[in-house]
C-alpha cells in the first residue's frame, strides 16, 4: 500500500494543480481501509480502488440523504 | 522460618546462598553434569570410541527424548566448567554435523537448581511476602558525571564526603542486597572514592557497559559491579525498573535464574530459561542448536500467514460512552488454551487454525503450552488482586512481561523450543479471535471504534457483560473491561488518516488514558509536559462534548498565557531528553545529538549510544545544546515551536466537540 502511494505521489508530482488536490484526497481515501484490505488478504491494489469506491459510496449517500433532508 | 535459598553462584562448586530470620548463611555443593549425543549407530559407535580412547569423559548409552519422542544416543558426564571443550570435540568428531547435542548450553546454576527441584525465594503460598533479605538503595546525583549527592534509603546526603562515603561503606556491609545507580559510573567512582579512603568494604569487580539493539531502538545498559558476598542489582536494570524488587524476585523464582544474573538478562532470555527449567523437571532434553526449519510452503501461504496481529484504524474524533474491553495475555492464552508448540502443530490434527493451513493435535500435551500455563495461570492470578498490595502488583508486572516475551520468542531463530509455524499459528488466532469479538459486539447492538490486537474500543447500548461472555466462550480467551470512558478523542495521523496509538480519554474515575502525545513523551521539554498536563486538568471536569466546548476559552487563555510567559518559564522547564544513538564520529548531519556530544565531550563528559541525556537547546542554530548549567538563555524560538506542536492535541479535542455532534471529521476540523 505504501509502495503504490509512493508511486501515486510522485505521479502527481507532474499533475495539474487542480488535479492535485484531487488526487490526494483520492490518496486519502484509498488507504483508510488498508487494515481491512490487509487482514481479508485482498489484493493490495484492487483494494486501493475498493476502498475509494466505498468511500465515494459513502459521500454520495450522504449528499443524498442531506438532499432529501 | 525454613532456609530460603536467595542465591546460587560458582559452576564445578555451587554455593548456595541461605537466608534463614534474615542471617544469611552458606553451603557448598560438588555440581556435575553431562550431555547426551544423538546420531545414527554408525556415528554414536565411532564417537564411542573416541571417548574410548581419552579416558577423560565417563559415558554411557542412553535413551532419553525430546518434544518430539524418544531418541538414542549417548550421555556424556562432565564438569560443567569443561562441558564447552567437551562440546568442541564432539562436533569435531562429528564434523559439525553428524551429531544432535542437548543440554549442553544450559546455565549450570538453572540446572542445578531444576535437577534438584530447587527454587528461589521460595514462599509455601502466592498470597505471601518474599523471605526478608536486608536490602539498601544507593544512589545519587551527578554533575556532568561528577558524584555531587548521594542517597542511601531515602536519606540524601548533599555532599559526597567523610560521612556520606562512611555510612555508604556501612551500608555495603550491612546488608545483603545492594541496589545502586550506575548511570554515568555513578556508584563506581563512589566505590572507588571509599576504597582511596581505607574504609573496609567487601571485594569489588566491575562489569563494562554495553550498547544494544531491541526492536529498532538503541539502548545502552551501565557498567555493573559485583560485590563479593552481597546480591548487587543496578537499578538502572530493565526488571528492576520496570518491576522493582519483589518483581525481579518473581522474574528468579519463575525463571531459575539467580537474582543478578535475572537483573541483567531480558524478560525473553527469562522466560527462554523458565522454559529450559520446566525441560529439565521433566525428563526433556534441551537442543543445543534448534533444529526445527520452517517448512517449505508457497508464496500464497507465507503472505498469507506471515502476519501480525490485526489493527483497525480509527475515525480521527471524539466519542462519548466508550468502553475498552482487552483480551487477557491473549498470544500466552492462545497459546495454553489452543495447545501450540512444535510438535503438536501437524498436518493431520483435529483443529484447523484459522486463515493457515495449519492443524494442531489435542492428543498429546504440547511442551511450550505446558511450560506456559504454570506462568499465565499465576499472572492472571496476580493481576486479579494486585490492587490488594504493591507486592502482587510487581509481580504482575514482572509476569506480564515474560508473558509478552513468550510469544515472540516462538519465531525468535535461537529460541530452544520455538518454531515460525507456532509464531503464525498465535498470530493467526489472533487475528480470528479479535475479527470474532467484532461480530460478536455487533451483534449486542455495539459499534467498533478502533482496535489493536488484542483490545477493542466499542460504544453502544447492550449489555457489556453479555458481549464478554459470549467472546469468552466463542474464543476460549479470557476478556474484561479494561476502562469505560466518559469520552475518547482519537487523534489524526500527519497522513490525515486516524492515528493507531495517540489518544486521550477520560476515565469514569476522573483518570485519563493518554497514549502517543508529548505528555507521554521524554523527547519533548517540560513545558509542552506542563502544558498538556493543565489543559487535561481543565477538560477532566468536562462528561459531554459540549461540556468541553463550552471551556474553549478556558484552553485558549492557557495556550495564551504559555506563549507570553514563555521566556520568563524556569530553566528546567526547558529540559528535554535527547537520545543518543551512535558515537560522535558516526553522524554525519548537525542534529542535536552530534551537539550535544561535542558539548560533552569538551566538558569531559560521556555520553554513550544509548544514551539519554536531559538537555537545554541553548540556540539551535548555533548548535549549542547544555546537559548542565553552562548557559543561561534558551532558544525560545526552538521551543515555541515544541509548544505549538503540544496545543495541536488539546486543539483537536475541543475543535471535534465544536459542530454539535458526537464526533466530526478531520475534513472538518481542517476547513
Amino acid at each position: 500500500m505504501e509502495i503504490l502511494s509512493a508511486r501515486i505521489q510522485k505521479m502527481s508530482q507532474i499533475m495539474r494543480s487542480e488535479d492535485i488536490d484531487l488526487i490526494s484526497s483520492m490518496m486519502l481515501k484509498g488507504r483508510k481501509h488498508a487494515h481491512e484490505i490487509s487482514y481479508s488478504g485482498l489484493d493490495t491494489e484492487f483494494g486501493f480502488i475498493l476502498s475509494i469506491l466505498l468511500e465515494m459510496e459513502k459521500e454520495l449517500k450522504r449528499i443524498r440523504e442531506s438532499m432529501d433532508g | 522460618m525454613d532456609d530460603v535459598i536467595i542465591n546460587a553462584t560458582g559452576t564445578d562448586l555451587v554455593k548456595l546462598w541461605y537466608i534463614r530470620n534474615r542471617k544469611l548463611s552458606f553451603r557448598r555443593f560438588q555440581n556435575r553434569s553431562w550431555i547426551f549425543v544423538s546420531g545414527s549407530d554408525y556415528d554414536l559407535d565411532f564417537l564411542s570410541g573416541q571417548l574410548d580412547c581419552t579416558d577423560l569423559y565417563d559415558y554411557s548409552e542412553h535413551t532419553g527424548k525430546n518434544v518430539y519422542g524418544e531418541v538414542k544416543g549417548l550421555k556424556i558426564h562432565a564438569k560443567p566448567s569443561g562441558i564447552s571443550d567437551l562440546i568442541l570435540a564432539v562436533e569435531n568428531i562429528g564434523m559439525g554435523r553428524k551429531f544432535s547435542i542437548y543440554n549442553a548450553d544450559v546455565n549450570p546454576i538453572l540446572r542445578f537448581m531444576s535437577e534438584r527441584d530447587l527454587e528461589f525465594f521460595s514462599i509455601e503460598s502466592p498470597y505471601h511476602h518474599d523471605p526478608p533479605v536486608d536490602s539498601v538503595y544507593i544512589g545519587g546525583r551527578a554533575h556532568l558525571g561528577s558524584p555531587s549527592e548521594i542517597m542511601i534509603d531515602g536519606r540524601v546526603y548533599g555532599a559526597v564526603n567523610s560521612l556520606s562515603l562512611s555510612d555508604v561503606a556501612d551500608a555495603i556491609m550491612d546488608n545483603v542486597i545492594i541496589i545502586y545507580d550506575n548511570k554515568d559510573r555513578f556508584f563506581e567512582k563512589i566505590l572507588r572514592m571509599i576504597t582511596y579512603r581505607g574504609y573496609s568494604i567487601p571485594a569489588i569487580r566491575g562489569i563494562t557497559g554495553s550498547t544494544y539493539e531491541s526492536y529498532g531502538q538503541i539502548h545502552y545498559n551501565n557498567p555493573r559491579i559485583a560485590i563479593s558476598g552481597r546480591i548487587a542489582i543496578e537499578s538502572g536494570s530493565f526488571a528492576y525498573s520496570e518491576c522493582g524488587l519483589p518483581g525481579l524476585v518473581e522474574i528468579s523464582r519463575m525463571s531459575s535464574l539467580p537474582i543478578t544474573t535475572a537483573s541483567t538478562v531480558t524478560t525473553g532470555t527469562a522466560v527462554s530459561s523458565m522454559e529450559e527449567s520446566h525441560a529439565i523437571k521433566n525428563g526433556i532434553l534441551i537442543p543445543l542448536y534448534k533444529d526445527d526449519h520452517e517448512q517449505a510452503k508457497c508464496s500464497l501461504t507465507l503472505t498469507e500467514t506471515d502476519r501480525g496481529g490485526m489493527v483497525l484504524q480509527p475515525e480521527p474524533g471524539i466519542y462519548r460512552d466508550v468502553y475498552e474491553i482487552d483480551f487477557s495475555s491473549m498470544y500466552p492464552s492462545i497459546m495454553v488454551n489452543y495447545n501450540l508448540s512444535p510438535e503438536t502443530i501437524t498436518g493431520n490434527g483435529d483443529f484447523e487454525v484459522p486463515g493457515t493451513p495449519y492443524r494442531i493435535t489435542g492428543r498429546k500435551q504440547g511442551f511450550l503450552s505446558d511450560a506456559l500455563r504454570h506462568l499465565l495461570e499465576k499472572r492472571l492470578f496476580y493481576k486479579s488482586i494486585k490492587h490488594m498490595d504493591t507486592v502482587y502488583g510487581n509481580r504482575d508486572a514482572a509476569l506480564k512481561w515474560m508473558l509478552l516475551t513468550s510469544f515472540g520468542y516462538t519465531g525468535y531463530k535461537n529460541a530452544k523450543f520455538g518454531k515460525i509455524e507456532v509464531h503464525e499459528a498465535i498470530t493467526s488466532l489472533g487475528r480470528w479471535a479479535l475479527a470474532t469479538a467484532i461480530n460478536i459486539a455487533r451483534d449486542h447492538g455495539f459499534e467498533v471504534i478502533h482496535g489493536i490486537v488484542d483490545s477493542l474500543w466499542i460504544r453502544g447500548t447492550g449489555s457489556i457483560d453479555r458481549v464478554l461472555e459470549d467472546i469468552e466462550r466463542k474464543t476460549r480467551i479470557g476478556i474484561v473491561v479494561d476502562g469505560h470512558y466518559r469520552w475518547i478523542a482519537f487523534m489524526p495521523a500527519r497522513s490525515g488518516l486516524g492515528a493507531l496509538n495517540r489518544y486521550v480519554g477520560l476515565r469514569d474515575d476522573g483518570t485519563f488514558k493518554v497514549r502517543g502525545i508529548e505528555l507521554r513523551r521524554r523527547d519533548v521539554p517540560g513545558i509542552c509536559i506542563k502544558f498538556q498536563a493543565e489543559a487535561l486538568d481543565i477538560l477532566r471536569k468536562c462528561n459531554t462534548t459540549a461540556e468541553i466546548w463550552a471551556r474553549r476559552k478556558e484552553i485558549k487563555d492557557l495556550e495564551n498565557l504559555y506563549m507570553k510567559s514563555l521566556r520568563k518559564m524556569p530553566r528546567e522547564n526547558f529540559r528535554m531528553g535527547v537520545h543518543v544513538t551512535r558515537r560522535l564520529e558516526e553522524y554525519r548531519v548537525n542534529n542535536l545529538q552530534k551537539k550535544l556530544l561535542e558539548v560533552s565531550g569538551r566538558a569531559g563528559y560521556e555520553i554513550n549510544a544509548g544514551d539519554t541525556v536531559d538537555a537545554v537547546v541553548v540556540s539551535r542554530k548555533g548548535g549549542i545544546v547544555d546537559p548542565g548549567d553552562q548557559y543561561d538563555e534558551v532558544d525560545l524560538e526552538f521551543y515555541r515551536k515544541f509548544l505549538l506542536r503540544a496545543f495541536e492535541p488539546i486543539d483537536f479535542i475541543v475543535s471535534s466537540c465544536g459542530t454539535g455532534t458526537e464526533s466530526i471529521t478531520l475534513r472538518a476540523f481542517y476547513s
